[in-house]
């Protein structure tokens, strides 16, 4: 895996969308992260996210709090400046 | 599984993530026919409780809320072993219909177990108003269990999730495997790893869960599996599981889309961004850096306002009792040999009362907390302190237990039950005899007034510094090399917003205080008791008394920090209660018209400081303590000796003598160790 060529949910700005490429960590983090909603392929919303403290992101209709060390853990797609529509019908 | 007959006992487990209703379900079934005790060996709760109706009567049990099954967490895996040890006849998976894609990932979880299911749709009232319409026929078709839509806070759907409970446990014949929809997504990998398990799998288990798991690298049931093959089978299995750590993440995503095409028939179609942003506007606040802890810091001082107004009744019960020994005194003096008034009134009475007095702030201070909670506010708060606590090298969750610590230590270490994550759990616990509680704050203001006057709050502040100091330097020690274990830091759901539910809210109270009832109330109570029968025996004079032998004893050890055997022997009650710490002062310097003897009526704060505020200061000026003694003495109750209570508690937190003696050790030495560097600088400074 190359390193840096994904961002880090931590560096997501408020209000920015990104699609999740994969989690990273113990096992106890992965499979509470992946049970939130944080599966690859999965859109995030990030609602609150200031230089320093805790993080809040929106997925699968419910508000989660990471840690910003936490959130390191969880790499995204790419940054993607157009909302994503929904293709669910 | 043979059917249920009426007048026969069904057996019902309630599953579900966090936040769901799940209480609210067992106490709509329930009332308040439950019992809360732990799972065997675990301090994980297990509340329990029976029902009956037309006939039939149940018993429900209320797992641990979590948001799946795994075998990385405790909770989990409780709720696991429970589920597939046949635990119940059928299991009700409570899911959340505002958040239903999220809530219905434990109903998949369950659903992968050969058990019988109902899910419980609940919060369609909620649902209701955010708009969504959801069809429970097509939900219940796509999934190929029961579902019942219903809304436990208010009662509804409660007929038919009963109705639908008895008719599924009735269902004969085995329970049909439903992973297919999952194996697909690991292609054959599923299917080669059954070929190597076929056969091997011990019961209860099922091949195609075990095969599922193994492939999803779970530690337990490999290691189940690995008891079980032969050498070669295992090497072929490894060879088979080897380099996927993406498993799991990617079992997940399966799951999810299982969810998808389940609701794409069921859900409507909605908008992204309704239901949990409609409250946004006050969450923008509540989890905002600046205004967020505003905000909390509103709101704790409004829960101590509320908390002292809750406890107030049950308070006036333990008060009651406090005084009773001066009553019977007066009454029965004469009457009966002195020996036998002395026990009832000050080592019987004084400990009761000041036991209810403790379990009446357990009340309010759970009632407080159990409206926060319930209302969804809580986890806002772990949220706004993350930061501060990481300085600690804790995080957020740390801050709502150790913040409990400030009324009752004892209170602190249970609330370390809400941390996920064994670390970082037992390492806030251990922390939590550092925070200062309100029996120890009066003792350290009082005294503090009384020997430095307007300087006291010199005192006060020197004593926040070193306890910050103190509080880094512990956290350091215990994370660095002394804790060991996992943790997964602060991943944590900001439930939306809910209207209080009061019978949930009495409930959780009452848990909390049958829990200390149980054990901490007979601890402060035994703990009284003796203390009495040290100060009391052997000849009534409390010179003389054992404890007063045993502070004489110590006392060369008791120089280093300048402390006499008097104040040795505050110090040594102190232990026992801080509660009763200024009250033994009383007795031990002669203060007060009490009978030299008596502990009486001294131990709660508002009457203590009544009765002996302006005797005992009086006195203490007098006594010949120094200033640098005092100081050393503020010092070392501070740091801080735990009491026997919360000795207790991290015991049956833990588990584990070690960690017990392991936090008395360190204490007490923390304790003498300030003590007497106090006293030193006490001697410089006040020459
Ligand atoms: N509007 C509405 N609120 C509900 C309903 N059921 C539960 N609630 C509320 O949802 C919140 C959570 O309910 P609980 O019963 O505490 O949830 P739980 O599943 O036991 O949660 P944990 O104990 O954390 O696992 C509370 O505020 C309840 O009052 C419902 O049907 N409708
Ligand atoms: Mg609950």
């Amino acid at each position: 895996m190359e390193v840096g060529s994904s961002m880090r949910l931590d560096e997501l700005q408020p209000g920015g969308r990104a699609l999740i490429s994969e989690v990273r960590g113990k096992p106890l983090f992965i499979s509470r992260v992946c049970a939130l909603g944080f599966t690859p392929g999965t859109e995030v919303l990030m609602v609150r996210n200031h230089r320093r403290g805790p993080l809040i992101a929106y997925l699968r209709d419910t508000l989660v709090a990471l840690g910003r060390p936490e959130a390191a853990g969880v790499r995204l797609l790419a940054r993607q400046q157009r909302p994503v529509a929904e293709e669910r019908g | 599984m043979q059917a249920i007959e009426p007048g026969a006992e069904l057996r019902v487990a309630l599953a579900g993530q966090p936040n769901t209703g799940k209480s609210t379900l067992f106490n709509r079934l329930t009332g308040l026919n439950q019992h809360v005790g732990n799972w065997p060996g675990k301090t994980v709760e297990k509340k329990e409780g029976s029902f009956s109706v037309n006939g039939f009567r149940g018993q429900v049990i209320d797992l641990p809320g979590t948001y799946s099954l795994t075998a990385n967490s405790l909770e989990e895996k409780i709720a696991r072993d429970f589920l597939i040890n046949q635990g119940a006849d059928v299991v009700v998976v409570v899911v959340d219909a505002s958040q239903l894609e999220r809530s219905l990932y434990m109903a998949v979880e369950v659903l992968l177990l050969p058990v019988k299911v109902v899910v419980a749709l609940n919060m369609v009232d909620v649902a209701e108003k955010m708009g969504l319409s959801l069809d429970s026929k097509a939900l219940a078709a796509s999934l190929r269990v029961p579902v019942v839509p219903m809304a436990a806070a208010k009662g509804r759907g409660m007929e038919e999730l009963l109705e639908t409970l008895i008719r599924v446990s009735a269902q004969a014949g085995p329970v049909q495997e439903r992973g297919a929809r999952l194996e697909q997504a690991f292609e054959e990998m599923v299917g080669s790893v059954r070929e190597i398990i076929h056969g091997a799998v011990p019961r209860p288990y099922t091949e195609s869960w075990m095969a599922l798991k193994l492939v999803e690298q779970d530690g337990e049931a490999a290691e189940i599996m690995k008891a079980r093959l032969d050498d070669q089978s295992w090497r072929a299995l490894q060879d088979l599981l080897a380099g996927r750590q993406d498993a799991l993440a990617a079992g997940s995503a399966a799951r999810f889309e299982w969810i998808k095409e389940a609701l794409s028939s069921a859900a409507q179609e909605k908008e992204r961004q309704t239901g949990v942003f409609t409250r946004w506007g006050f969450d923008r606040a509540a989890t905002h850096p600046l205004w967020g802890k505003l905000i909390a810091g509103a709101v704790l001082i409004l829960s101590v306002l509320a908390t002292y107004i809750a406890c107030l009744p049950p308070m006036t019960l333990g008060l009651g009792l406090l005084i009773m020994p001066n009553i019977l005194r007066n009454a029965l003096s004469g009457e009966l040999p002195g020996w036998l008034l002395a026990m009832v009134c000050d080592g019987i009475l004084t400990g009761l009362g000041v036991a209810t007095c403790v379990a009446a702030f357990i009340a309010g201070v759970f009632l407080v907390l159990g409206f926060l909670e319930d209302i969804g506010y809580l986890a806002r708060l772990s949220f706004v302190f993350d930061r501060f606590m990481r300085r600690l090298g804790l995080h957020g969750k740390s801050f709502i237990p150790l913040t409990m610590g400030f009324v009752c230590n004892i209170m602190a270490v249970t609330g370390t039950r809400v941390i996920d994550g064994w670390r970082q759990r037992l390492i806030t616990l251990l922390l939590a005899p550092l925070v200062p509680c309100k029996g120890l704050l009066v003792v350290i203001s009082f005294v503090s007034v009384v020997f430095f006057g307007p300087d006291a709050a010199l005192v006060l502040a020197a004593l926040a510094v070193v306890m910050a100091g103190q509080l880094l330097l512990t956290s350091f020690l215990l994370r660095r090399g002394l804790v060991k274990g996992e943790d997964c830091g602060l991943v944590m759901e900001l439930p939306p917003y809910h209207k209080p539910n009061f019978r949930t809210i009495w409930s959780y109270a009452v848990s909390r205080v049958r829990a200390f009832l149980r054990h901490g109330y007979w601890i402060i109570v035994i703990a009284a008791f003796f203390t009495w029968v040290g100060v009391y025996y052997p000849d009534g004079q409390i010179e003389t008394s054992y404890l007063a032998r045993f502070g004489r004893a110590v006392e060369p050890f008791g120089r280093l920090m300048g402390m006499d055997w008097r104040l040795l022997m505050t110090f040594l009650v102190a232990f026992s209660s801080k509660e009763a710490t200024l009250g033994a002062m009383a007795v031990i310097y002669g203060a007060g018209n009490t009978s030299r003897t008596a502990i009486e009526g001294l131990y709660m704060d508002q009457g203590l400081m009544m009765n002996i505020q302006t005797q005992l200061g009086a006195f203490l000026t007098t006594a010949g303590i120094s200033q640098a003694s005092a100081l050393a003495f503020l010092f070392a109750i501070f740091f801080s000796l735990p009491c026997l209570g919360t000795l207790a508690a991290i015991h049956a937190e833990t588990g584990s003598y070690k960690w017990t003696l392991g936090a008395l050790a360190y204490y007490l030495f923390t304790s003498v160790f300030m003590g007497a560097a106090a006293y030193q600088a006490g001697l410089l400074i006040f020459r």
